[in-house]
């Protein structure tokens, strides 16, 4: 092979060659000096390294010293060579060069003038330092910020701004609005799924109105817009009270503050508000009042405080003694017999358990209280209705009666003062005739004065009887009566019952969460002798265990456990009709 | 005199974060969190202002990396550095309080465990600054590291030129063994304080070491290889002329590469403390970034959805 070996001497005046031509099988290099390429570097060995020319036509380096050679900056034994190569030996540097015409390859061979081995060449094998390896703290952070502004930022704000790939970035998981969600949205609102936009619709904007009420339609206002058309209540958001994204917290703020905030000085809101002020259950809170029928029987309410003990009269029409009935001892019950009664023999929890369920005449009263009115047949009542149902019911019984005959007739075994007074002679009982008392034998007929008689009788002792139901024996027991028509022709009238359905309608109150207790704890019902009691309990009773929203002692009471914010029925959160005026 | 960053004008800074801990701490138990069933979040008028005092903070604890290229006079730089840790660590208070230990697998508490990362490689970085340069001056002997690369060179020169004198066969090696001492490396390497060519130079040694107690014994062994023999034909020659020049010669060797492989130790212990000093702010730095681009996400996301 015909090479073209060039030593290279870097002068301060320049850069002189001195080409040596060489052909031969193989090219050898090394510091002894019968070798072609003779470096007298002493980091090179006698015998370094040797050149050839392989049968494909390339060029061969391979070392023969056990140091190697570097090629290319890479220590190897062996390697192929072309042109543009480096192979450096000790500080010897042999650069494979386009040969010229006429020679296979060129060498240039470049030796140091001083052949010393220096720190340089040790650090130049070296990587000393972590800034000279390939981690790059100005690279680390830029593919950290890039790459997390990209998938949190970017990603999610596209979904936001383009509908279309809301869905497919969300099926992704991590490069959508998901990685926003600051929390667990209420169990209630879990059915809206991941979409955000249900709520959040429009950026850098708190969460609207129209948003909430695109379902809750019909929740009620606190108050009326119209005559109250107040900031507080007409400006906030929903967002003000309800908070998401807290479950399992509530989602409703229970702050005293936020109904404080106007209700410590309502009449700066409204003048003529008959509302009081309260700003903390215990401290400031004033005494229950009561929803009563006003006592004129118009049917209108009246509000009245629990503390107004002149105007605190239940007017209901009627006659009704707790004391009797909760006596230790009993009362006489069905067939005479005594009977202790408790207030759950009467009262039960209606279903739900927040209120009780009405007291019936059926239900609770008629067992022992029976509609009888003939001692004779005391399984026969009158039925508990109208002056109508009742007269009808005993005009027809005695007309019966005097056609069949057989009638004994008798006489009430229990006295308990509710016999007719002496000098009430308006409806006396008649005398019973013979026909009335004999007993027929089937198909036998009466004579004309006889059925005369029979009915005259049957027509005087249903007006008797009706009477003494009304005004003595039955109605009047329980019920206000009052005469009413000419004394030909007496009718009654039974004064109509009204009873509160709810005495505090501005509050709610559970009876089942208060089950631990007696009735008689808060309801003062074993010394109340008449009806017109209202038995209902006042705040200090409940201070017995509630406290104000600070306390610990006691059950910690927010405005919200008894008072609820929607109930003003004639207008719903955001409709127009909220809108400022 | 010398002040430590940590004691810089009487714990000007410290007494600085320790006052924002207890203000943000203060108001955090006064906020009325118990008259709400409102949890403690970040989106309450406190959490709005423990969140902008935090954020204000790590932008300005950032900036501290760009101002500290500038910084001529050290003292400057020193009370920079104070501020920087003490009022850094003050975020482990500020920030935590602003989430209101409401935690989830979303970009805000990666916002907050990016930047407790931060202050916690900040931490490694404070104790490794404390630690490191000692151990360096211990392990130095008041050699610089160039000092002592130089030594390294003037070492090998004289083994090349000693072995050179002793056989061409002893001067490969000693040529191979140069050739492929390295110190530092890829950032394992340079961690770990391991360096691949090392075991080289240790071959090298053993394989002298075990020609010299051959020498001693005088026992030839049988090993196969090339450079054994040549080395056990050395051994012969040398036990043959046991006062000669080629002893002392052999001798000088063992001695100079011994000294090298001590020196090339404390060099690589040296490159590897340097390493582990430094290799904090190879994360604090870019998760600096990341947090950065974490609290810009939370910020605007949370107001994108207000």
């Amino acid at each position: 092979m015909r090479c073209l070996i060039r030593n290279v001497t870097r002068k301060r005046s320049g850069i002189s060659h001195d080409d040596h031509p060489f052909d031969g099988d193989h090219l050898t290099v090394g510091r002894a000096a019968s070798h072609p390429i003779f470096l007298s570097d002493l980091r090179v060995a006698l015998n370094h390294a040797r050149i050839s020319h392989t049968p494909d036509g390339k060029f061969q380096i391979v070392a023969q010293a056990l140091s190697g050679i570097r090629l290319n900056g890479e220590t190897t034994d062996m390697g192929h060579i072309s042109v543009g190569d480096e192979i450096a030996l000790g500080a010897c540097r042999i650069n494979v060069v386009e040969p010229p015409e006429g020679y296979l390859l060129c060498l240039e061979v470049e030796q140091p003038r001083a052949g010393q081995e220096s720190s340089e060449t040790l650090q130049s094998r070296s990587t000393i330092g972590l800034e000279n390896t390939k981690l790059s703290k100005r690279g680390l952070a830029w593919a950290f910020f890039v790459s997390i502004l990209a998938v949190f930022l970017l990603a999610p704000v596209s979904g936001f701004l383009v509908e279309d790939l809301r869905s497919p970035l969300r099926a992704t998981g991590v490069l959508s609005d998901k990685s926003w969600d600051t929390g667990r949205v209420a169990n209630v609102h879990q059915f809206i799924g991941d979409d955000c936009n249900v709520c959040h619709q429009k950026a850098f904007v708190q969460v609207e109105d129209t948003a909430c009420v695109a379902c809750h339609s019909e929740t009620p206002s606190h108050a009326d817009p119209v005559t109250h058309p107040v900031e507080q209540l007409t400006d906030s958001r929903c967002g003000t009270c309800h908070k998401e994204h807290n479950a399992p917290n509530s989602l409703t703020r229970l702050n005293d503050a936020l109904c404080v905030d106007c209700h410590s000085d309502i009449q700066t809101f409204d003048a003529a508000t008959e509302l009081l002020n309260a700003s903390d259950f215990e401290r400031d809170h004033p005494e229950f009042k009561a929803t009563l029928f006003k006592s004129d029987g118009s049917g209108e309410s009246v509000r009245v405080s629990l503390a107004n003990n002149a105007n605190l009269k239940e007017t209901s029409g009627l006659i009704f003694n707790h004391e009797v009935h909760l006596a230790e001892k009993g009362i006489t019950g069905k067939g005479g017999k005594p009977e202790v009664l408790t207030c759950d023999s009467c009262h039960a929890l209606e279903p739900g358990g927040a209120g009780l369920s009405p007291v019936t005449m059926a239900a609770n009263c008629q067992r022992c209280h029976t509609l009888g009115f003939d001692p004779g047949a005391p399984e026969r009542e009158v039925p508990h209705g109208t002056y109508q149902e009742v007269i009808s019911v005993l005009e027809d019984y005695y007309a019966k009666v005097a056609l069949k005959g057989g009638y004994e007739g008798g006489s009430w075994a229990l006295d308990d003062g509710r016999a007719r007074p002496a000098g009430d002679a308006k409806n006396p009982k008649p005398a019973v005739p013979d026909v009335i008392t004999m007993r027929r034998r089937p198909g036998e007929d009466l004579s004309g004065g006889e059925r005369t008689a029979a009915l005259a009788w049957a027509n005087q002792q249903w007006q008797h009887v009706a009477e003494e139901t009304f005004k003595y024996r039955t109605c009047n027991y329980c019920h206000i009566v009052t005469e009413d028509g000419d004394s030909a022709n007496p009718s009654y009238v039974v004064a109509p019952v009204k009873v509160a359905d709810q005495w505090f309608p501005k509050s709610v109150f559970a009876h089942v969460k208060h089950r631990t207790m007696e009735c008689v704890d808060c309801h003062d019902a074993k010394t109340s002798k008449v009806s017109e009691d209202v038995l209902l309990p006042g705040i200090n009773s409940c201070y017995e265990c509630h406290g104000g929203p600070h306390e610990t002692g006691k059950l910690a009471s927010q405005c919200v456990d008894c008072h609820k914010f929607h109930i003003f029925k004639g207008a719903f959160m955001g409709h127009p009709s909220m809108e400022k005026k | 005199m010398h002040e430590s960053f940590l004691v810089y004008r009487n714990f000007r800074h410290l007494k600085l974060a320790l006052g924002l801990i207890v203000v943000s701490l203060v108001f955090y138990a006064w906020h009325p969190w118990h008259s709400s069933t409102e949890p403690p979040n970040g989106g309450t008028w406190l959490g709005y202002t423990l969140g902008t005092i935090g954020a204000l903070l790590i932008l300005w604890l950032t900036w501290f990396g760009v101002r500290k290229r500038k910084f001529s006079a050290s003292s400057k730089l020193q009370g920079w550095l104070s501020a920087h840790v003490y009022l850094g660590a003050s975020l482990i208070f500020v920030a935590t309080l602003h989430t209101g230990f409401q935690f989830g697998w979303n970009v805000h508490t990666l916002a907050y465990v990016l930047m407790m990362t931060v202050i916690i490689s900040g931490f490694y970085g404070i104790y490794a600054y404390a630690r490191y340069p000692n151990l360096m001056t211990a392990n130095r002997a008041g050699e610089s590291l160039q000092g002592m690369l130089d030594e390294i060179a003037e070492l090998d020169n004289e083994a090349i030129a000693v072995s050179d004198r002793i056989s061409s066969k002893i001067h490969e090696i000693v040529l191979r063994s140069i050739e492929r001492t390295q110190v530092g490396g890829t950032v394992k390497e340079q961690l770990s304080g391991s360096t691949r060519q090392v075991g080289a130079l240790d071959n090298i040694e053993r394989e002298l070491e075990d020609m010299q107690t051959r020498l001693i014994q005088g026992d030839p062994g049988d090993d196969e290889d090339d450079s054994g023999k040549t080395m056990m034909v050395m051994a012969r020659q040398l036990s043959r002329s046991r006062s000669g020049d080629q002893v002392k010669e052999v001798r000088h060797l063992l001695d100079l590469l011994t000294r090298k492989k001590s020196l090339v130790e404390r060099v690589r212990k040296d490159v590897q403390f340097k390493a582990v000093m430094d290799v904090w702010l190879y994360f604090h730095v870019p998760l600096t970034f990341a947090l950065l681009a974490a609290l810009l996400t939370h910020i605007v996301s949370v107001f994108i959805y207000w």
